[in-house]
């Protein structure tokens, strides 16, 4: 257990020391911060409680609960992979430890990194009930414990979660964190009452607000502030530890998901983690080394036929073959390494647009088909970080003015090839157009913004998800950046993101540019 | 064909200085940059090579200070740095490839050269296998034809025959040697020997400063008659290391021979051997009281 807490400390140490903690840490401020400001709300119909320490308390932890079930794991989530690519993982898979104490380790790292965030959220808490508090008595356990049982079970099966997710090979890469999305979207309404409290909440408050006199039959609700005015009542709480024993299944299901996770975890075998691709394998290692062994023999010439005199002369290219050539190399990029299936899916989606009728292109089509490459829109502005190019890229000339372009052009051919079936319908309808225009140039640029900035994957990936949902799949016009629904286009949303477009491709060249000297 | 560097520092934090006050200028030829592990080399390298700006000082390429204008230098500069990676699903043709087009280079001409690259390195039957699978060596392979893609004026290579088994290392030692005609080469290692094998003039460097800046053969006069050879009971040597300044040490039947370096001879026993260029680079990075072995 000593090698376990010395790992889950050290894992603890190197993230808390980064500057993406920081910004963890701010993103959990400024959720708590909404939560103070009154931008949340729990309300049982037109009731509310009276702001003392139990409702704040329940209040801050069915926030945290819900955004931690979803955010949580995106937070958590890396540090595996981080030991994969430092090489450390190398080096732990050389000692005694086992791949359970392994995976329990960073398990321990995440709960650590989560129950920070649950910590500043009871900061947090402290900080409504002296500010907005309406009843200001300090019942430290009614204002903390809340989030403790609640948030905290959550903590741990998300923290389980990432582990999991991380050791399973086929999980492990950007494909994981799209289908986590999409298990959360499903699971969180079948089993989200019970692991994010809200049934247990629902039927205390519903049983106290009866006990003071009314007949409310009515769930809970958690969300933005109703604009009618509330009545209050009292709210004191629960008896903790009768709740608690109810969450005491989630920690064992966490503690078992971290158990399975030592399962498929290979313990950063190169040969066993990553499947060579069939034609890797077709011209095999060892025939390979073979030939390579033969020759440093002598068996056949060593000697290269090149010396360095006789290397053709070379030229610069012309600025606009320069910019052809890079961004097809950019695209090829991009492209590599895709699946058959993936291209099949490219085919048929450009198809589908092009024979569903126009409706459905615009609704659901156009907006899934740019959701198909949206793993290699955010390898854009990180790929070569994470594969340690940039030395090579950065001392070309001029980086900022050929490379990066060049990348979000890539970025943007690939929307428009993406998109074409619909294009060609879009075009006898010009009104769709800046839909179009907004979705291939709005997308690669945030893409570019977010790969330069952050560094990993991860941000595009859940947010253009959570821009899909919302404004594709619900028709929440705001976030309908391609302008799905007919009020998105009647407000002149996508106009919106045609216009911001510009602004964060210029950010992404500003932020680069601080990168490179 | 000029590179000169005046006054350059790089600080690191507030108090970590990679580099202070460095003065160096540079022609044609193979300069070697020879140091301790962390005495400012790749600091150098990464400054020169445009990767990260100076804290103060300046770099001059043919005159042209390349803070301000990094591309003067960047469309003649070939950079091998010593930490690099690859695209794992592309092969040693379309990683050259995609980097001549990052580079600038006539695309044409790019694949003629990058065939050419590939057989000066030895890679011609690994050319169309992804490099995710290359060996540590092969990578490094790589890395050297990338950096002579664009025939680079000024070529930096740091610590290239990390990872290179013998044969190959040999092999880069000519390839540097012919090279450095009229091209300046910056050769950065830690290893004597390659640097005695294709440099013309050896900078050394510790702890962020140049000790020196002189032609090989120049480096051994400063240690002649200071090499000595002892031969000591297995048992004393650890004692003897604590006092003097041991450059090798060979196991025999009658004890263990240690190869000092000392101003004066360690023992009335111990005899003066010929001085090479490795008790020189111990010597003059040595940190010494009052300035002797």
């Amino acid at each position: 257990m000593n090698a376990v807490y010395h790992l889950a400390l050290a894992d603890f140490r190197e993230r808390v020391r980064r500057f993406s903690f920081l910004v963890i840490i701010a993103l959990a401020a400024f959720l708590g911060y909404q939560v103070i400001g009154g931008l949340f709300e729990l309300r049982l119909g037109s009731y509310r409680g009276l702001l003392n320490a139990a409702w704040i308390g329940t209040l801050m932890a069915l926030s945290l609960a819900f955004f931690l079930s979803l955010a949580g794991f995106y937070i958590v989530r890396g540090n595996v992979e981080q030991d994969r690519q430092t090489g450390v993982g190398q080096i732990l898979a050389a000692t005694p430890l086992s791949k359970l104490g392994y995976v329990l380790g960073k398990f321990g790292s995440n709960t650590a990194v989560l129950l920070v965030v649950v910590g500043v959220l009871g900061l947090a808490s402290l900080a409504m009930l002296l500010i907005h508090g309406e009843d200001k008595t300090l019942d430290l356990a009614q204002l903390l414990l809340p989030l403790l049982v609640f948030a905290g079970p959550v903590a741990l099966l998300v923290a389980a979660t990432a582990v999991f997710f991380e050791c399973t090979p086929v999980l492990r890469h950007s494909a994981g964190n799209v289908l986590f999305f999409f298990v959360w979207l499903f699971m969180v309404p079948a089993v989200g009452g019970d692991l994010l409290a809200f049934s247990v909440v629902e039927e205390g408050m519903t049983v106290a607000l009866r006990a003071q006199g009314t007949d409310y039959q009515g769930g809970i609700v958690l969300g933005a502030t109703g604009a009618a005015v509330m009545q209050t009542f009292l709210w004191t709480g629960f008896d903790w530890t009768a709740v608690a024993v109810t969450r005491l299944p989630y920690l064992a299901a966490a503690l078992l998901l971290v158990g399975l996770a030592a399962v498929p975890f290979v313990r950063f075998d190169p040969a066993r983690a990553r499947p060579q691709s069939p034609r890797i394998a077709r011209l095999g290692h060892d025939r390979f080394s073979q030939l390579w062994q033969m020759g440093r023999r002598g068996e056949t010439a060593v000697v290269s036929p090149v010396t360095p005199g006789q290397l053709s002369p070379i030229t610069a290219a012309a600025p606009l073959r320069r910019f052809a050539a890079l961004v097809t190399a950019e695209l090829k990029l991009l492209l590599k390494g895709r699946t058959f299936f993936w291209y099949a899916g490219v085919v048929g989606l450009i198809l589908a647009c092009l024979l569903a009728p126009l409706e459905t292109t615009q609704r659901w089509l156009l907006p899934l088909a740019w959701l198909w490459p949206l793993l290699l829109w955010s390898e854009m502005g990180v790929r070569e970080r994470r594969h340690r190019v940039d030395q090579l890229l950065f001392s070309a000339p001029a980086p900022l003015g050929w490379q990066l372009p060049a990348v979000w052009v890539a970025g943007v051919l690939l929307a428009i090839i993406l998109g074409s079936g619909a294009l060609l319908r879009f075009l006898a309808v010009p009104e769709l157009l800046p839909g179009f225009m907004a979705g291939a140039l709005f997308i690669p640029s945030l893409a570019l913004l977010l790969g330069v900035v952050g560094g990993t994957e991860r941000p595009l990936q859940i947010l253009l998800l959570i821009f899909w949902y919302l404004g594709s799949l619900n028709g929440v016009a705001v976030f309908d950046i391609t302008g799905a629904s007919q009020t998105a286009v009647a407000q002149g949303v996508p106009w919106f993101y045609l216009a911001l477009s510009p602004v964060l491709s210029g950010l992404s060249w500003l932020i680069r540019r601080r990168q490179i000297v | 064909m000029e590179l000169r560097i005046e006054n350059l520092s790089k600080q690191y934090g507030r108090h970590v200085w990679a580099l202070q006050a460095f003065n160096l200028c540079s022609g044609p030829g193979v300069l070697g940059l020879l140091g301790p592990n962390g005495a400012g080399k790749s600091t150098l390298m990464r400054l020169i090579a445009t990767i990260t700006r100076p804290s103060s000082g300046a770099i001059y390429w043919n005159g042209v200070d390349i803070a301000t204008a990094p591309d003067a230098l960047r469309r003649v500069l070939g950079y091998l740095p010593q930490d690099f990676g690859v695209y794992p699903n592309l092969n040693t043709v379309e990683f050259l490839t995609y980097l001549a087009a990052v580079k600038g280079l006539n695309q044409k001409q790019a694949r003629r050269r990058i065939d050419e690259l590939i057989q000066l390195v030895n890679l011609a039957k690994a050319a169309y296998r992804p490099i995710g699978g290359f060996s540590g060596g092969m990578r490094q392979r790589v890395g050297i034809a990338q950096a002579l893609l664009n025939d680079p004026h000024l070529l930096i290579v740091d610590e290239p025959t990390v990872g290179l088994d013998p044969e190959e290392r040999v092999r880069f030692r000519h390839l540097i040697s012919d090279l450095a005609g009229e091209r300046i080469v910056l050769l950065s290692t830690h290893i004597v020997s390659d640097v005695a094998a294709t440099a013309t003039s050896i900078a050394l460097i510790n702890n962020g400063r140049l000790r020196c800046h002189a032609r090989p053969d120049d480096l051994l006069p400063a240690v002649e008659g200071k090499v000595w050879g002892w031969v000591v009971p297995g048992d004393e040597v650890t004692a003897v290391k604590t006092r003097h300044l041991i450059a090798n040490t060979t196991r025999r039947a009658d004890g263990v021979l240690l190869r000092i370096v000392s101003d004066t001879p360690p023992h009335a026993t111990a005899v003066p051997l010929p001085a090479t260029l490795e008790d020189a680079y111990l010597y003059l990075i040595a940190e010494r009281p009052g300035g002797s072995a």
